[in-house]
């Protein structure tokens, strides 16, 4: 019985996986129709979003000023932004706002003949878009909980699932995202970009953006499970940037170090290798600190989380270079897979970590530590060794996503980049349901916990409140996460659906 | 009874009780430095009295708040939220009074009670809720910020005679001349003492008699000794607890008052990564992260270090101002070393 419901599960999730995939489908095969129509194509902002990019954008900027304008336009200047693909919060709020003036614009109708001729498909299109929107991630939800229940086989034990802490950052994040669908029904859509052989969509802009924190997370998982804390890894985010836009603008042959250009003069394999090699040695330090000579980690992560920047610019001379050069701008912008590159990054990485650690023994010996650390050394685990393991490739994970937010700006900062990467890798962590206390820890809880802090930042930029006061609403919504995970209340909630279980079995008898 | 021994043991043993060791170690190294500035800069008026003085007023609000935290360390937590609680301080005076117009006799009070407010909330939420301090007080400090935000987003900048007096109060030092006509006269370079580093001085002395001389002071320390044998032996640890995360708040908000009579404004990203140049000042005072150690004294001149590498760098006049971040790292790195070396050394003596 309870084998078929997984096989229901996972039917029902391909056919509306395949709805999606449809609909995304015929967008794309209807978009050359809708470019004879563009004036149309514009009454949905998120369509102009869309479709600008790979057509003629400036006169279609311009037809749609000129309609703007001659219509009810007052935000005509936020439409014309060129979305690029990089979300601001700016053209966010501007989507969002456009969606009403529109299509009065369009109504007004100056030069669009067309607009008429087209607009019957063009709303079933938007339809398609929208239902695309729905359909591919509940389709995506559903398949996946049906793989992942027939593949465990594991019968669904509601008292374990409630008291499990995963479960309830997964529900926080289904929240927040079903909010976001109830403020715009487009929120889930996705579209492909020809010019830059990458999807689009608020969903794809959130795991690109959470890529750094992901990675971070990683190493912080470990870490935290060994009962510490990385404080340096923003610091040496910015020790990596500096690192890496010194080694392509600096010319060695020079020694007054002039810039040489807009291309590295290296073979490029340096410019990577070098601030990683950097960053994994500051790692050993903190390892070798935490490991040989017993310090608090907090405390011995705290001196490169204080010096580093210093380091960073000293590195620079307090200069901030910029670069073009395409390869670099490849890590963080460009495509792989039909995906931005972070993503695919962020994945090799997520798995690769993954099997280190449960398929070898790796992990196990990290949370043998991580519980006690005398009874593990008894028992043969050099834990010093698992210390400095562990310390090291969080400083890796570090520089590689210092990589990657450099190549995202072309440019280094030192004081800026990984700004308080630190505190919001270590909530995601603790958001994904590993203690602080050590012990047990869950990779994939990492992830969970690092979507959801970008997605409280996109939700939050929906709403058109300033990025400075995205921290309240981050600090509210890690409160009911953190209040829901809390020992306590986690007992007192399993208690509860226990003694309702009794209840109910006792009425049955 | 018990004082009565402690009476018996002759004052050098008392002195030299290795639990002061890491007060000792701060306040030589302080010493050391202080001398290669006075070695090296003497002749540009390292050793005056003024520059001693500056060191004081560079990070009183530093300072002040680090009372707090030295509380807070010493019971084996952390609070992450001070710099915001101090900011938002900030915010709400100068909104309070460029704004709506409110006196800042009352809004220095309202803020007060948040600072107090918040802090007992953050510590009932690890007492009864398990929650990592860490975690909390992160949350706390995005919480305030965040709040410090949707005030404004500028910076606000107001202009009131209160601050401007508190701001202005100082006391002038004299020193005697002549001694038999009581004459006296103002040292020079002229030295003031401003009304930041009295709040700062005055915290450091009710901190110490706070720790050292009342039973909630023993409860600190029991607490952070070992939390579970302190329940067990009857002390109130939940009332200690939240009182010192009080305790704590209050101190971040008056040493956002001390920011406002420095910079007579509020700002939303005041004193941004406030919190860790806080705690590494009680940790180089000797304080120790896992709780149990610590002494205000020790803080006090864990802050006058924080002040003294950077007035060498400015007095070198050469070297880049990032060397003061590198500096404080490799400092934190000696102190961290010497704390290690005196823990196992006790350690192993008690063997």
């Amino acid at each position: 019985m309870k084998k078929k419901l997984h096989l229901i599960l996972l039917i029902a999730g391909a056919v509306v996986l395949a709805a999606g995939l449809y609909c995304f489908a015929s967008i794309c095969g209807m978009k050359d129709a809708v470019y004879a129509g563009y004036g149309v194509s514009f009454s949905d902002a998120s369509f102009a979003k869309v479709f600008v990019n790979d057509h003629d954008e400036e006169a279609v900027r311009e037809d749609f000023n000129a309609a703007v304008l001659s219509g009810t336009g007052d935000s005509a200047a936020d439409g014309t932004e060129a979305p690029t693909g990089t979300e601001t919060p700016a053209e966010t709020e501007a989507t969002g706002a456009e969606t009403e003036t529109a299509p009065a614009a369009a109504s007004a109708g100056a030069p669009y003949d067309t607009v008429i001729g087209s607009f019957s498909r063009v709303s079933s299109l938007r339809t398609a878009w929208r239902l695309q929107g729905i359909f591919l991630p509940v389709g995506a939800l559903l398949c996946l909980a049906g793989l992942v229940l027939i593949l465990r086989g594991k019968h669904l034990d509601f008292a374990s699932i409630m008291r499990s802490k995963i479960t309830w950052a997964v529900i926080a994040e289904i929240l927040i995202l079903i909010v976001c669908l109830i403020i715009r029904p487009d929120f889930f859509s996705i579209s492909y970009q020809p010019s830059n052989h990458m999807l689009y969509g608020n969903l794809i802009d959130i795991i690109n953006r959470s890529a750094e924190i992901t990675i971070i997370g990683m190493g912080m998982t470990m870490v935290i499970a060994l009962g510490g804390t990385d404080l340096s890894v923003g610091a040496l985010v910015a020790v990596s940037g500096a690192l890496a836009l010194k080694l392509m603008r600096w010319d060695p042959t020079n020694p007054l170090y002039q810039t040489p250009g807009d291309y590295t003069v290296y073979p490029f394999i340096l410019v990577l290798a070098v601030p990683l090699l950097v960053c994994l040695l500051m790692g050993l330090f903190n390892g070798m600190l935490i490991g040989r000579l017993k310090l608090q980690p907090i405390i011995a992560t705290l001196i490169l989380m204080v010096s580093g920047r210093g380091i960073a610019q000293i590195v620079t001379n307090g200069k901030q270079y910029t670069t073009m050069y395409s390869p670099f701008r490849w890590i963080g912008q460009g495509s792989c897979l039909y995906l931005p590159t972070p993503i695919v990054i962020t994945a090799v990485i997520v798995v690769g970590v993954m099997l280190f650690v449960r398929k070898t023994a790796f992990g196990t010996f990290v949370e043998s530590v991580g519980i006690n650390a005398n009874s593990s050394r008894l028992s043969g685990i050099d834990s010093r060794a698992i210390i400095l393991i562990v310390f090291a490739l969080t400083g890796l994970l570090s520089g590689i996503s210092g990589l990657i937010y450099s190549s995202r700006i072309m440019s280094n900062d030192s004081n800026n980049a990984g700004l308080n990467y630190e505190t919001d890798a270590i909530l995601s962590v603790v958001i994904g349901g590993t203690s602080m206390t050590g012990g047990k820890f869950s990779l994939a809880g990492t992830v969970i916990g690092s979507i959801i802090i970008r997605t409280i930042v996109t939700f939050v930029y929906f709403f058109g409140i300033p990025a400075d006061a995205t921290m309240a609403f981050k600090a509210l919504i890690i409160a009911v996460v953190i209040v829901l995970q809390a020992e306590p209340v986690r007992v007192w909630m399993a208690k509860r659906t226990e003694r309702r279980a009794l209840a109910k079995g006792g009425a049955m008898k | 009874m018990s004082v009565k021994t402690e009476k018996r043991q002759s004052l050098l043993t008392r002195i030299m009780n290795p639990k002061y060791m890491m007060v000792y170690a701060t306040v030589i190294i302080f010493l050391i430095i202080y001398a290669y500035g006075a070695i090296r800069y003497g002749k540009s008026g390292f050793t005056t009295l003024r520059t001693f003085v500056n060191f004081f007023t560079d990070n009183a609000y530093y300072g002040i708040s680090a009372v707090g935290m030295t509380m807070v360390l010493i019971t084996g937590g952390i609070d992450l939220s001070v710099a915001s609680v101090a900011s938002l301080t900030g915010m709400i005076v100068a909104y309070g009074y460029e704004r709506m117009g409110i006196s800042p006799v009352i809004t220095m009070l309202f803020s007060m009670l948040v600072g107090i407010g918040l802090g007992a909330l953050m510590g009932a939420a690890i007492h009864y809720l398990n929650v990592p301090p860490f975690i909390t007080t992160l949350t706390g400090s995005f919480l305030a910020r965040g709040i410090c935000s949707l005030i404004s987003r500028e910076s606000i900048s107001m202009n009131h005679p209160l601050i401007d007096q508190l701001a202005g109060a100082k006391i002038t030092l004299y020193r005697l001349v002549n001694l038999q006509n009581w004459e006296w006269e103002k040292i020079k370079p002229i030295t003031k003492i401003d009304m930041t580093v009295i709040i700062f001085i005055v915290m450091i002395i009710a901190g110490t008699i706070l720790l050292q001389h009342t039973r909630f002071g023993r409860n600190v320390y029991a607490i952070g000794g070992n939390e579970a044998s302190a329940k067990l032996m009857g002390l109130p640890v939940g009332r200690t607890k939240i009182a010192v995360y009080a305790i704590n708040g209050f101190c971040s908000s008056l040493a956002g008052i001390a920011y406002v009579l420095v910079v007579k404004s509020g700002w939303n990203m005041a004193l941004l990564g406030g919190e860790l140049e806080v705690i590494s000042s009680a940790v180089i005072g000797g304080t120790l992260l896992t709780g149990g150690v610590g002494y205000m004294v020790g803080t006090m001149f864990g802050v006058l270090l924080k002040s003294v590498i950077p007035a060498i760098i400015n007095f070198n006049g050469t070297l880049s101002s990032w060397w003061g971040k590198i500096a404080t790292g490799g400092l934190l790195l000696l102190f961290i070393v010497i704390q290690r070396l005196v823990v196992s050394y006790t350690e192993r003596k008690r063997k």
